[in-house]
């Protein structure tokens, strides 16, 4: 193999010159990128299908629809699912979110005609066995008293109550409550599958040491025959901005440590400043050690052992937070810090420093995120869903540095607020 | 900074596509050269953790390894993270039983610096006093927010019952009273001691020339001073005689339970220990115990594949033999296990979340049926034949990363050397029916058990 003294970026990257493309008859797109790195595939990708399209008395339905769909399909038994998979030191999961349904098989490639055959009878022909469900049920169960017992997970979960209004999807957990989870019958489960599950907009990404034609014929042989179409969404509702200070503590006695979150709506990936606003939150709470807010609440007064701040972006406005563990005593301290943070960011330009370092990690990252089979799956699907161009990855670097400092505040005014936010917090 | 413009003198030894050097102070160096990706993980691994600890500085280790961070006079904190990310890196570091880790994994243009940073920080750390004081809150925290965890509870108190002798009964972040009270005296006498080449070990795998690399380190390692003795460990545990069983009463609906059971050695220890004092010359593989393979094997078959990424990524395990008795069975929500080599004899242990409802007696009760029948019928030629396809594609899947690859070359170091990573496969695919069955009646007796019982108190 040829030494490499000095990466080329543009050399390895995915693009659309080596990235096989096919479109379906059905609909499904088919996306492979050869990679003989080691003897492995991965075979990734969504269906358009999420708790978007279940009604709040329902919610976890399209989650646990994706569990169930393990618990049998086809010709396999749950038992069988497993045996068949895991003799094989293979991987297949599927599970839903907000918007759609995941899934992901990893094997070695010798198994992938077996694991694509797998992966089509779960997706498309899952028998539902009352028992099994009852069993998965019991699982999902469990971890909703789990969750109950996460000072990170009930910070979340109010977070996003107040954040959003009840008419908005957002407003509630894909994973549902202990209510809805005991309310949701097979029916729904099987009435679910039928109406969301459809090839249309389907996305598959193999990447691995197959040939991209037989990767293609081979998901052709699973999936070509399969029709059908999900009905239209509606347009998702606004999500007014925050006015003044809502906030909720969940008060969890016997907490060592407090979880706090504070933010609002945010961007979705789909807007125009999307790469603005993601150096601009790398400046505040990501870059090295947690940004600006790990320099000044954990480096400078040891208040935290993690604290940082996220865009979710996504389809949708997801939201934008500062989240952080503290100890119940300094969640005031932690909170007027960081709501001194945004507000230096909103008011006075980064540095050309500051800009430049992240700029260049943006961009020198990239080929570690791209080392496995699994990270550049991830880049493929993450270019075709939000419609970015499969020569993404080579326009990233000038995209990035055209950001200006103007860019970077104009951004911070724009969708971060010092004065009116959610705080949520969880502990004793 | 070290500086040299005299190469240090190598012996090196090259095999299976390693390149293995020990340096005249006593560093070790693993190499693995590899081109398909343009990028170079680098980690640094000192034989240092809570095993070097007693009572008065439980988590020194830790917090040392936070100082670490903390800059030298050549780098400070700021600068350090800095370099590191503009150059497009990541890096960490981590602490554990036996060990203390660094490691940077950078477009491989770049690796020059992490190898230059890692010098730097093994021996001019400055453990600065305001910074040891401001880092005790941080450590505080990261307790804390470990303490609303059942899991890290029931697992501190099951290794205090489980070792009364050895410092494996302590947990890695230390005790809150320790971490109160811990002055930066204890601390720099900690990193003086132990942070040296001769305790060290550097691997690095990906993109880059071996003989380059190999001069580089030479140069920039090369002239740091061994320390003269190393604390050695002597504490033995002795035989458990008879069932250990603690219960811990916290927060929430769900009950948990943790067995876990001394042991085998991962090598002989007289093996380690001879190799130890051969370091300087090139030694033969350190073999395995011929205990421990059997129990990975019995591991697999019982709680499935686990797998080889520290950093998690295993596989599924329901179609393994617990999976099927007890969350098949609607006992148990989640069940999993594990052995991991270490330098001194620790602990194979099961860890299962009960369903809401049911008792964690009923529980226990089914996980101890499933043990008394590996122990009177073994598992199947079968079984063990899976158990080695699992762990194939565990190896073909951790091959895809550097920064895996060269964790693994520097931590097989720690216990044995990187040749026990190279032979994995070799090793457990010569265990047989029989070792599965010698060692389950071994070790899973109930005379070396500890029960841990978590009990949600709403």
């Amino acid at each position: 193999m040829p030494k490499t003294k000095t990466p080329k970026l543009g050399a390895s990257l995915p693009c659309a010159a080596n990235i096989a493309q096919y479109r379906l008859d059905n609909g499904m797109c088919v996306y492979v990128y050869e990679n003989f790195a080691s003897p492995a595939i991965v075979m990734s990708g969504y269906l358009i299908a999420g708790a978007r399209d279940e009604t709040p008395d329902k919610a976890g339905l399209a989650s646990f629809t994706a569990e169930c769909l393990m618990r049998g399909a086809g010709q396999y038994t749950y038992e069988q699912i497993f045996e068949e998979t895991e003799a094989i030191g293979a991987n297949l999961s599927v599970s839903s979110g907000m918007h759609t349904t995941g899934f992901f098989a990893k094997s070695l490639a010798e198994d992938m005609p077996l694991m694509c055959d797998l992966l089509s009878d779960v997706l498309r022909r899952p028998t539902f066995p009352a028992d099994e469900m009852e069993k998965e049920r019991n699982e999902w169960i469990s971890g909703l008293e789990e969750r109950a017992n996460s000072t990170r997970a009930m910070a979340g979960l109010a977070f996003s109550e107040l954040c959003y209004p009840d008419n908005h999807p957002y407003h509630y957990s894909s994973d549902g409550t202990m209510e809805t989870s005991r309310a949701i019958t097979r029916d729904d489960v099987l009435n679910f599958h039928r109406a969301y599950f459809s090839p249309q907009d389907m996305v598959v990404c193999v990447v691995g040491a197959v040939n991209a034609a037989a990767a293609r014929d081979r998901v052709e042989a699973a999936f070509g025959d399969w029709r059908g179409e999900r009905p239209a969404r509606a347009a998702m509702p606004p999500a007014p901005r925050i006015s003044g200070r809502p906030s909720r503590h969940i008060a969890m006695p016997g907490k060592s440590q407090t979880n706090l979150l504070w933010g609002y709506p945010g961007p979705s990936r789909l807007e125009p400043d999307w790469i603005s606003c993601s150096l601009m939150n790398s400046i505040l709470g990501q870059f090295g050690m947690y940004g600006r807010l790990g320099e000044s609440v954990r480096k400078e007064e040891g208040l935290v052992y993690y604290i940082g701040s996220r865009f979710e972006g996504g389809v949708g406005p997801g939201s934008w937070y500062i989240y952080a563990g503290t100890n119940p005593k300094t969640v005031e301290r932690v909170v007027d810090i960081s709501v001194d943070e945004v507000r230096r960011i909103q008011r006075r330009k980064v540095t050309a420093q500051e800009l430049e370092d992240n700029k260049s990690y943006f961009t020198g990252v990239l080929p570690l995120q791209m080392e496995s089979n699994e990270g550049m799956a991830g880049q493929i699907i993450n270019m075709v869903r939000y419609d970015l161009g499969l020569d993404y990855l080579l326009r990233y670097p000038d995209l990035v540095n055209a950001i200006t400092l103007d860019d970077v505040r104009a951004s911070a005014r724009k969708w971060l607020d010092a004065d009116n936010f959610v705080l949520t917090s969880a502990g004793s | 900074m070290p500086k040299t413009t005299q190469p240090v003198a190598l012996r090196v030894a090259r095999q299976d596509g390693i390149t293995k050097a020990i340096l005249p102070n006593g560093m070790t160096l693993v190499l693995r050269e590899s081109h398909a990706a343009p990028v170079t993980s680098f980690w640094v691994w000192y034989r240092v953790g809570s095993r070097n600890e007693h009572l008065g500085i439980t988590g020194v280790s830790h917090w040392v390894e936070h100082m670490l961070f903390k800059g030298t006079p050549t780098y400070t904190e700021s600068e350090l993270d800095r370099l590191i990310s503009r150059a497009g890196g990541v890096r960490n570091g981590m602490t554990w039983v036996d060990w203390t880790t660094y490691y940077e994994t950078m477009p491989s243009n770049q690796i020059d610096l992490a190898l230059r940073i890692e010098a730097d920080r093994m021996a001019h750390s400055l453990v600065d006093p305001k910074e040891v004081q401001s880092e005790r809150t941080v450590i505080i925290n990261e307790r804390q927010g470990s303490e609303n965890s059942p899991g890290f509870r029931l697992m501190e108190e099951v290794q205090a019952a489980a070792f009364k002798v050895h410092p494996y009964g302590h947990e890695v972040v230390g005790h809150m009273s320790d971490l109160t009270s811990m002055t930066r005296a204890d601390l720099y006498s900690h990193y003086r001691a132990y942070y040296a080449p001769n305790n060290a070990i550097a691997a690095i795998a990906g993109d880059f020339d071996t003989d380059e690399v190999l001069q580089k380190l030479a140069r920039l390692y090369g002239r740091l001073k061994p320390v003269e003795s190393i604390p050695a460990v002597t504490a033995v545990e002795p035989p458990q005689r008879g069932e250990r069983r603690v219960t811990v009463k916290g927060e929430g609906n769900t009950d948990y339970l943790l067995m876990a059971f001394h042991a085998s050695p991962t090598v002989h220890k007289d093996a380690l220990q001879r190799h130890s004092a051969s370091r300087a010359r090139r030694a033969a593989p350190i073999p395995a115990h011929e205990d421990f393979f059997p129990l990975v094997a019995l591991d697999s078959v019982l709680c499935g594949a686990s797998g080889l990424s520290f950093f998690g990524g295993g596989a599924s395990n329901r179609s393994s033999r617990l999976s099927k008795a007890l969350v098949d069975t609607g006992l148990a929500a989640d069940i999993s296990g594990g052995i991991t080599p270490t330098i001194d004899p620790y602990l194979y242990s099961f860890f299962a979340t009960a369903q809401q409802g049911k008792d964690i007696n009923e529980v226990e009760a089914a996980l101890w049926a499933e043990l008394e029948r590996v122990k009177e019928h073994s598992v199947t030629q079968t079984e063990l034949g899976k158990a080695l396809k699992q762990t194939r594609a565990q190896f073909a899947f951790g091959s895809e990363s550097v920064t895996s690859q060269a964790l693994w070359l520097g931590y097989c170091e720690i216990f044995a050397d990187y040749t026990w990573f190279t032979s994995y496969l070799d090793k457990l695919s010569a265990v047989t029916v029989d070792d599965v069955k010698r060692v389950a009646d071994r070790y899973l007796s109930r005379d070396n058990v500890t029960v841990g019982h978590y009990r949600g108190q709403g």
